[in-house]
């Protein structure tokens, strides 16, 4: 690093401020301003949106004509009598989420490291991706038929003697978060192993042979050389998701839930729209959705820190 | 030493055991629910209320699909589908490697700002309604182009071509500078070639979420039956499985026939299958470069 | 780029020419409608006439997704088509001030919607002195028979069959004789028999969950019913009742025994439907209109096993009045948007279709009906079978595209003739399926409404019904609205699937949780209602 500011502080000739740094990297600058302006307008613009958990908004009236209301929106939603179940829930899904789907997508990564049959890897990982590519909303129908009374999976249960009479995998509440996990998994299981796979490949092979040669077994040498090499992404993405605590993926849980799980399956996205926008109550919504936001970035940046203070890989 | 060789030979076997094992599960409980919805979809609508169709259809029939590709929605819808994934791809790709360019170069004095502004609006988001207001300011509601501005930058694509150029020998870009190339000749010429499959990557994740998605024709566009799209036809399809829509002709020459019927469930299948195929086959055009171009890491200074 | 600048620009011309053939004939104008029918196929028999007739074409927009959600983002965006059906939802588009009053429009240039309507402006008039819709569900004109009543628990032909044709009074019997049937015939056609199902699809799960009410004798009245006490209206909820005890006791009892379906509360309406027509379903419970389709894909492809409407009751002491009593759409019905540039053009449209209900529901003399030497309209036997399967009638003649959400009228027309031909006197009996015919010469009647008491006439009840008053949107009576139907989605499947032990516990947790939550709505609903009384009491429909 030290080299490559050399480089670039020869040209720079006696002003090291900001601006003088700036009129130098003029092309730089000119390659990102169109996407510095595109951020503010698509993503930053629409937050001035958040006045409206102030407001108690009605459409009919013009922005400014409405009634202001301070943080009522926010009590509201603080003394709503289903806040701490829905909290509970959005925060309970997400984390089985985020667990299952790293601890698959590792091992399912690890695992296809260990096959030697080059063929055999292909065509098992191309498989694995194929749900990838699929929406929710035809995933979810997929995953209702493997779940079903009569799906695969009860019949194989059933043909194993496992169970006596089929699970209605849906329709029992306490089952509901894993199942959402594990339809999670058999989504994403796939393509989430891509990223440790790759990290894989710029391990150095004269790592494996020294620990063949010192007589490691192959799980020693998952164990010590695999694994660790894949802890700057594993950080990485902890950081990335933790911050997604709070977005329970809304298509996949309105999808697969029903009446009957309804106490495990309301999270905050399906409490928005439900107690919010369905009811006009635009403004508990926002305030809903402001208090989402500012837990994440929170959780996101906290992450952050401690990962600087472990001296690990960090995001920014 | 012989002892020591059994042993690791029986952690061998077991270890291989236990990947086939796991490995054929997966495969099984991927690969079926496509199988089965296809052998669905060719399978007769009433005799697949019976249930018992696994792999192959019983009572084979392309009725289904004759039904389904007998709206003239379809077509529009095919045709708005693949101009938004082509164009968003192509523009979504090119903006995401112009900016991650920027970003990388670890003495741009710009570089935290923008990479925390992006990083940022993976959290926070104003919500649906004020998003409305601000796109219709700028015009995108009962457009197409509401498909294509939205969707073009993602910051999770931002961090992992960033990533990627990071890694890039630096001495590349050293020379061609050296050589009095301009930053945007740098790019053009030497970084794009290099990052390649990163690219596919990010390609695949525009395409396949442009090509999936509903929502935004639902919020922008429900009045414009011509900017339809076919994952949004496939939602009416769904929404409404009872009550198909068919062409005059059909109807009628269905009503002579007597026998056929189209179920919900037959339909479902039928126009998963439609929706899904196309985007599943430009995947092996770009697997290749998936393994060495999805690599993910931070900074650490 | 080049290639995709083509596309787009192919694209941007097809469409452009597209609109360019469209605009030059006709003036175009913009529909929603919350009923999820299918893209409008273009030209329909109905449609071409129309069409032709008034110099308009509609663009429609039915629904996709959730109506609520569409309504969300249509209100706070103030983005509305021209013309717009929002069932339940009306009153939500008046106060944020959609729909632009119609009364001056009407008075000008309708004569006919005048004519017809003129006894029930007053009950359609806003309480600031505007009519803002045409009530969706056609305008009431005379006594109007059918042959099937609004709702009713309906039980397999088979069974029946199978029984000697009972005529089933009481719960009890009905489960007694699903049982027996069942542990004689415990498949169908390769498939377990279901006993009992009803669909707890959210926007369904009425059916299920009103059943009580029913079996108390109401007719459909909504979550709350109103009994007279001391002369007086007295709105009282059913819930937490003594029958809705009885009720979900009875079907814990039932699923216990493999009766009730046990995946009732996990499938969707699709599946529903498709389990009904698979004729394996002995019994259920809904609306006519709620399982109409499975009906008529019974009728074309099971005769067997059709499903009949009865009026079963908690016991023999209660008097059921479970047909509705005639009354229009107070609260719902299609509206003219702010957003409409040309609303004279509109309310000349729906005038167009008010005069021509005779065309819009018979169809052309000669090609869809005849008419005898009396001025009685019937159908031939040829005739009555293109009209029987749904799909022509929907996709090929094209009635749905105009026929529920507009102003319609039902009833008898001047000249005799029943409006809807299904309700023609002549056809109730005379129009019926072969299979229909057998269940109803096997009882004895011209009709499965004969099954039932007639409702009460409208002097009785001059609020009817309960259902269409309207809670207003995002108040705190709404709110609990909302969470009382969570805590029956929550409640409904643990009491019907609990251990019988364990009843008792979660119906008690049941009743303390649910009591709080419908006091709001009852003395919303009871002010409105006495306002109803008190207006339109005097009123004979």
């Amino acid at each position: 690093m030290k080299k490559e500011l050399s480089v670039d502080t020869a040209t720079i000739k006696k002003k090291d401020t900001f601006f003088a740094k700036l009129w130098e990297q003029r092309a730089w600058v000119m390659m990102s301003f169109p996407f510095i302006v595109y951020v503010i307008i698509f993503r930053y613009l629409p937050i001035g949106g958040w006045v409206l958990a102030f407001q108690n908004y009605w459409p009919a009236k013009s922005l400014f004509d409405q009634t202001w209301v301070g943080l009522e929106n926010f009590r509201m939603l603080f003394d709503d009598p289903v806040f701490f179940q829905v909290l509970r829930n959005t925060i309970a899904i997400s984390a089985i989420k985020l667990t299952l789907g790293m601890f698959f997508a590792i091992l399912l990564a690890l695992i296809l490291n260990e096959v030697r049959n080059l063929r055999f890897k292909k065509i098992t990982q191309t498989i694995s991706y194929l749900p990838y590519f699929i929406s929710w909303v035809v995933a979810a129908n997929l995953v209702r038929d493997l779940l079903a009374t009569d799906g695969i999976i009860n019949e194989i249960l059933m043909a194993l003697n496992i169970v006596d009479k089929p699970i209605m995998f849906l329709g029992v509440p306490k089952l509901f978060w894993w199942v959402i996990g594990f339809s999670h998994v058999w989504k994403q299981i796939g393509w989430d192993a891509i990223v440790y796979l790759a990290a894989m490949t710029s391990i150095n092979p004269n790592l494996y042979e020294a620990a063949m040669i010192d007589g490691a077994s192959r799980l020693q040498r998952i164990r010590h050389i695999t694994l660790p090499a894949l802890r700057p992404t594993i950080v990485i993405l902890l950081i990335l998701n933790i911050g997604q605590l709070m977005n329970a993926g809304f298509e996949q849980v309105y999808l697969l839930q029903n009446g009957r799980v309804i106490e495990y399956a309301r999270i905050f996205e399906i409490f928005e729209l439900d107690f919010g926008l369905k009811m006009m109550r635009y403004s508990f919504a926002t305030a809903a959705g402001i208090f989402r936001s500012v837990v994440s970035i929170i959780l996101v940046f906290s992450a952050n820190y401690i990962a600087k203070r472990l001296d690990q890989e960090r995001l920014f | 030493m012989s002892r020591r060789f059994t042993r690791r030979s029986t952690e061998d076997i077991l270890l291989d055991a236990f990947v086939y094992i796991f490995l054929i599960c997966l495969i099984v409980v991927t690969l079926y629910p496509f199988l089965n919805t296809v052998a669905v979809s060719f399978n007769d609508g009433l005799d697949s209320l019976k249930g018992g169709i696994y792999l192959w259809p019983r009572k084979f029939t392309t009725f289904n699909y004759r039904m389904l590709l007998a709206r003239p929605q379809i077509y529009q819808a095919v045709k708005v589908t693949l101009a938004r994934t082509v164009l968003s791809t192509a523009l979504g790709v090119f903006s995401t490697a112009i900016l991650a360019y920027t970003i990388s170069r670890r003495e741009f004095v710009l570089r935290k700002f923008i990479s925390t502004l992006y990083v940022i609006t993976l959290y926070v988001n104003g919500g649906l309604i004020p998003t409305y207001f601000v796109y219709r300011y700028l015009g995108l509601t009962n457009s197409f182009w509401v498909y294509i501005w939205p969707a073009i930058l993602h910051a999770f694509n931002l961090i992992i071509v960033r990533t990627y150029i990071e890694g890039l020998p630096e001495s590349l870009i050293e020379s061609a500078r050296i050589d009095g190339a301009g930053e945007f000749t740098i790019f053009l010429r030497i970084i794009m070639p290099l990052i390649k499959p990163v690219l596919a990557v990010v390609a695949l994740f525009t395409a396949v979420a442009a090509w999936n998605s509903w929502f935004d024709v639902f919020v922008y566009n429900p009045m414009k039956p011509e900017l339809s799209t076919l994952a949004y036809e496939l939602q009416k399809v769904l929404a409404s499985a009872q009550q198909m829509s068919t062409s005059m002709e059909l109807a009628m020459s269905r009503a002579a026939a007597g026998a056929n019927e189209v179920t919900p469930r037959a339909i479902r299948a039928t126009m998963t299958v439609i929706v899904t195929v196309p985007i599943a086959c430009i995947y092996p055009f770009l697997q290749k470069y998936f393994v060495h171009g999805l690599t993910l890491g931070g900074v650490k200074e | 780029m080049k290639k995709f600048k083509g596309l787009l620009l192919l694209l941007v011309l097809v469409m452009a020419f597209g609109a360019l053939a469209v605009a030059q004939e006709y003036k175009e104008f913009t529909l929603f409608s919350s009923d999820p029918l299918p893209d409008y196929p273009g030209s329909t028999i109905l449609g071409d006439i129309i069409d032709e007739a008034t110099g308009i074409k509609l663009k429609r927009e039915f629904l996709v997704g959730d109506l609520e959600t569409r309504l969300g983002l249509m209100i706070a965006s103030g983005d509305y088509p021209d013309m717009m059906y929002a069932a339940h939802y009306t009153q939500r588009l008046i106060d944020a001030g959609a729909y632009i009053p119609l009364e001056d429009l009407i008075e000008e240039h309708a004569p006919n919607i005048k004519k017809y309507y003129a006894k029930y402006f007053d009950m359609i008039t806003a309480p600031d002195g505007h009519i803002y819709f045409l009530p969706q569900q056609a305008i009431p004109f005379g006594p109007g028979e059918r042959r099937y009543p609004e709702l009713g628990f309906y039980i397999n032909k088979r069974v029946l069959k199978d029984a000697g044709w009972p005529k089933i009074k009481t719960f009890d019997e009905m489960f007694e004789l699903i049982e027996n049937y069942m542990k004689k015939n415990p498949t169908y056609k390769g498939q377990p028999t279901i006993g009992w199902l009803t669909t707890f699809d959210s926007t369904y799960s009425y059916s299920t969950t009103n059943v009580p009410a029913h079996l108390a004798g109401y007719p459909n009245e909504g979550g709350f019913v109103a009994p007279k006490e001391g002369g007086k209206f007295k709105v009282r909820p059913y819930h937490t009742g003594q029958i809705e005890k009885y009720y979900y006791q009875k079907l814990n009892e039932m699923y216990h025994k493999g009766v009730v379906d046990p995946e009732m509360f996990v499938i969707n309406y699709d599946q529903y439907i498709e389990r009904l027509s698979s004729g394996r379903v002995l019994a259920t419970f809904a609306q006519h209109w709620v399982l109409q389709q499975a009906q008529d894909i019974l009728n074309r492809d099971d005769p067997d096993s059709i499903l009949v409407p009865f009026p079963i009751v908690f016991d023999e002491t209660v008097e059921e009045y479970m047909r509705d009593t005639p009354y229009i759409q107070q609260t719902q019905g299609m509206g003219i948007t702010i957003a409409c540039k040309d609303p004279v053009s509109v309310i000349k449209y729906w005038d167009y279709l008010v005069a021509n209900q005779m065309l819009i529901q018979w169809g052309i003399e000669g090609e869809h009906y005849e008419v005898d030497e009396d001025g009685m309209y019937y159908r031939t036997e040829e005739q009555l079978a293109l009209f029987r399967d749904p799909n022509w009638v929907r996709d090929v003649y094209g009635r749905q595209y105009y026929l529920n959400l507009y102003p319609s009228l039902t009833g008898v027309a001047e000249d005799g003739n029943s409006y809807v031909p299904d309700n023609q006197p002549s056809m109730i009996y005379q129009a019926a399926t072969a299979a229909e015919k057998e269940v109803m010469d096997a009882y004895g009647v011209k009709s499965f409404t004969e099954f039932y008491n007639p409702p009460k006439p409208w002097e009785e009840v001059p609020y009817y019904p309960i259902w269409t008053i309207t809670i207003p949107t995002g108040s705190p009576a709404h709110i609990e609205g909302t969470r009382h139907s969570d805590m029956l989605r929550e409640y409904v499947p643990r009491l019907v699937m609990s251990d019988p032990s364990e009843f008792e516990m979660i119906w008690n947790e049941y009743v303390n949780r649910t009591r709080p939550l419908l006091q709001l709505r009852m003395e919303y609903i009871q002010e409105q209602l006495e306002w109803r009384v008190e207006n339109w009491g005097p009123k004979n429909l």
